[in-house]
């Protein structure tokens, strides 16, 4: 059996053409079509509710106190009963004559199954130019998320086997638009998965819902899901962090000890130790306070900064060998 | 989580906490006031940035005491890990001997770079005595470790053996294990010459080790006593059997890098550095030998609190830093605190938000007159200070000036 989720809000100008679309798509399986509201203003669950007399695979949840796209998705998906999870737009940006294709992949063995803009055949449509590169870096980070290899993991038009859903279930934390990401996150990396070309078409009715807020949550969603995989991440790719770290720590270390070669000279050695002892003395300094900048035949840049509790700012000076002096510039 | 495994979890964190209390209350030493402070030398940077990172923060001492001592206790399921293929009583006895070996009991709660060495050593004799073989992303991962355990303390050099062993485990291309044991080494040689006062501090340290210029039974003495507070009287022998008997070269060559360094460099806090292997030792015995575990884990609680009860940390009188500064505090004296003689990096904890000026001979007088308390830590200071102008104050431990007129 198949379900379909369709997470609404003021979708009522196009909930029951969707409908009608995927009953007529579905009509030779067993099927059901779950439309999940966010108790829209516009009455969307009345107008679903109202086309239950026609559609008897028809299911209408109405969610008065939960909002947000992620957490529909997941409450329609536990509803569900079929075997295979269908989530996709009421607003007909998805075009339900692709279901048919993403179902055979499932057929055809593939445990996920997605409609992707970015694989061969899909587009983005008639997205203006902001929106595709917003896409596209988004898109970028959050591949880097998924523990399959995947084009397009920010869609929102996918099938799923529900053994599957059933086995990352407890680690989602549906916020936010992309539910997606959060299963891909968290599927096992063997999973196999199929991406379907999807033309992205305009809506037919109503506005858009991305807003700052959206954006917002998504950047909160790739940080914790990026937190999350820290320790995969590091099992995943100890040696090029490692390789990273080391290349880092050599680069930034050869940076400074460039700047001290002069010290190699043991005159310039002892001037510097001479003149340093002198001035600390003068300054009542501790020597531990004292941050060795850089080295010359005339002078050395050196930063001191007292070891306190309370965050001090650092001082640049210059130290002059002959005669020892001493110029410092503001705190830093 | 198992509700007997959260309860353990919960009891060893009460344990840390107890240890952390016992630690704070004989007050910062020098060398731990140093870390916490980030002061430059002479340990490598990456543990002792976050700590100075945080200085400003309330409780920050009592904090990283908690997490040192939280960590070490927790090290504990490694050997409930290592000792999965023992009897439940003879793992027990292996818990016990790692839990109240004398320095868990003396250096949990301290905030030594020592704690973290100790750390990594139990994680590599993890790898070494329950991994039969591990992929080259675990050697990734040990070679990350390593990196970051050099960086934080240079001692972690002396675990070489057991992270060679480690990386031998895979079967990964020789080049690539010889990468993630040396490069790590020579960046930390490359790191130590970015600062010349690095180099000058080790020299100066050297030169000051209690055991440097003293006779061979001395250091010797000095030595057998790091070994014993590193376990107990019973530990000691049994790891020491163990990890003989083994003939396991990681594990001696490892034993004998630590007791080489202490002989040269006799310091009390190294004690925990050999405590992993000891506890290791015991293990290999206790798969091998018919041994009474129940005896084996009484006698060495009992002999390791008695070490702890002879030991106990006296220290080098750092109470006396937090009290003279409270009683500064107490008459509002705000401004720098100038000490004439010697002092340790405590005086610059404590003090806070205050600047600690070090009194010389030809202090400007500039230095000298933000200052508005003296302190003297050397033998006599009557010459360096003029009554016209500062007042001795009677409840300090160290002899305290402050000035007749505030500033």
């Amino acid at each position: 059996m198949i379900s379909v989720i369709l997470p609404t809000y003021n979708e009522a100008a196009n909930i029951v053409t969707m409908i009608d679309f995927l009953d007529g798509v579905l009509k030779d399986q067993p099927h059901e079509i779950i439309v999940v509201d966010d108790d829209s203003p516009d009455g969307t669950w009345k107008v679903a509710e109202s086309a239950r007399t026609k559609y008897s695979s028809l299911r209408v949840m109405r969610r008065r106190h939960t909002k947000g796209l992620s957490s529909a998705v997941v409450d329609g998906f536990d509803m569900a009963v079929g075997d295979v999870l269908v989530v996709m737009d009421a607003d007909g940006q998805h075009d339900p004559d692709l279901l048919p294709k993403v179902l055979a992949a499932i057929d055809s063995g593939a445990s996920i199954a997605i409609g992707s803009r970015y694989v061969e055949g899909g587009s983005v449509g008639e997205w203006v130019r902001d929106r595709r590169i917003i896409s596209n870096i988004g898109t970028f980070f959050a591949r880097m998320l998924s523990r399959v290899p995947v084009s397009d993991p920010l869609g929102g038009f996918f099938a799923i086997r529900r053994s599957l859903y059933r086995s990352v279930r407890s680690h989602l934390q549906p916020v936010g638009f992309k539910i997606l990401l959060e299963i891909l996150a968290f599927v096992p990396s063997q999973t196999r998965l199929h991406e379907v070309p999807l033309r992205f078409r305009m809506r037919q009715h109503g506005t858009s819902k991305l807003s700052l807020g959206v954006h917002a949550a998504f950047v909160y969603q790739v940080l914790r899901l990026l937190l999350l995989q820290i320790p995969q991440f590091l099992q995943r790719h100890a040696y090029g962090v490692f390789l990273i770290m080391t290349i880092g720590i050599a680069l930034a270390s050869i940076a400074r000890i460039t700047a001290l070669l002069p010290l190699r000279d043991s005159a310039i050695r002892s001037k510097v130790q001479t003149a340093l002892q002198e001035i600390a003395q003068k300054q009542g300094w501790l020597l531990s306070d004292i941050h060795i900048l850089s080295v010359d035949e005339t002078h050395a840049k050196i930063m001191h900064q007292a070891h306190r509790r309370s965050r001090v700012s650092p001082e640049r000076c210059t130290v002059q060998y002959d005669p020892p002096s001493l110029a410092c510039d503001t705190a830093l | 989580m198992r509700h007997r495994t959260l309860t353990l979890i919960i009891v060893l964190e009460l344990y840390a906490l107890f240890l952390t209390v016992l630690r704070a209350l004989q007050g910062i030493r020098t060398d731990e006031a140093k870390y916490l402070l980030d002061i430059a030398y002479p340990h490598p940077p990456v543990l002792r940035t976050f700590m100075g990172l945080t200085a400003h923060l309330p409780g920050h001492e009592f904090v990283w005491r908690f997490i040192f001592a939280s960590v070490l206790v927790q090290m504990v399921w490694f050997f409930v890990d290592i000792g999965g293929v023992l009897t439940p009583a003879r793992r027990r006895a292996l818990l016990l001997a790692w839990l109240f070996s004398t320095a868990v009991l003396l250096q949990a709660g301290s905030v030594m770079m020592m704690i973290p060495v100790a750390c990594f050593c139990v994680v590599l004799l993890w790898y070494i005595l329950r991994q039969e073989s591990i992929t080259a992303n675990q050697t990734g991962l040990i070679g990350i470790g390593w990196t970051i355990a050099l960086f934080t303390s240079y001692q972690s050099v002396l675990l070489f053996p057991l992270v060679v062993s480690a990386m031998l485990r895979s079967r990964q291309p020789i080049t690539r294990t010889i990468i993630l044991v040396v490069v790590p080494i020579l960046l930390l040689i490359l790191y130590t010459f970015t600062n010349p006062l690095i180099l000058a501090s080790m020299l100066d340290i050297a030169g000051q080790g209690s055991s440097a210029a003293s006779p061979v039974a001395d250091r010797a003495i000095s030595t057998a006593l790091v070994l014993l507070l590193g376990g107990s009287a019973v530990l000691v022998l049994t790891g020491l059997i163990g990890i003989v008997t083994s003939r396991r070269l990681d594990l001696v060559l490892t034993f004998a890098l630590l007791l080489g360094y202490t002989a040269i460099s006799s310091q009390q806090y190294y004690a925990i550095l050999f405590t992993p292997l000891l506890v290791a030792g015991t293990y290999l015995l206790l798969c091998r030998r018919k041994l009474r575990p129940s005896f084996l884990a009484l006698a060495h609680v009992v002999t390791a609190f008695f070490a702890a009860w002879m030991f106990w940390y006296g220290g080098d009188r750092p109470l006396e830093a937090r009290a003279t500064i409270r009683a500064l505090t107490e008459i509002r004296s705000e401004g720098a605190i100038l000490i004439d003689g010697p002092f340790g990096h405590e005086w610059q904890y404590e003090a806070g938000d205050q600047e600690i000026i070090r009194f010389t001979e030809t202090l400007s007088l500039q230095a000298e007159e933000r200052a508005d308390a003296f302190v003297c830590t050397a033998h006599d200071c009557s010459e360096h200070v003029d009554t016209d102008i500062w007042v001795r104050l009677q409840s300090t431990p160290i002899p305290t000036w402050v000035r007749r007129t505030p500033l």
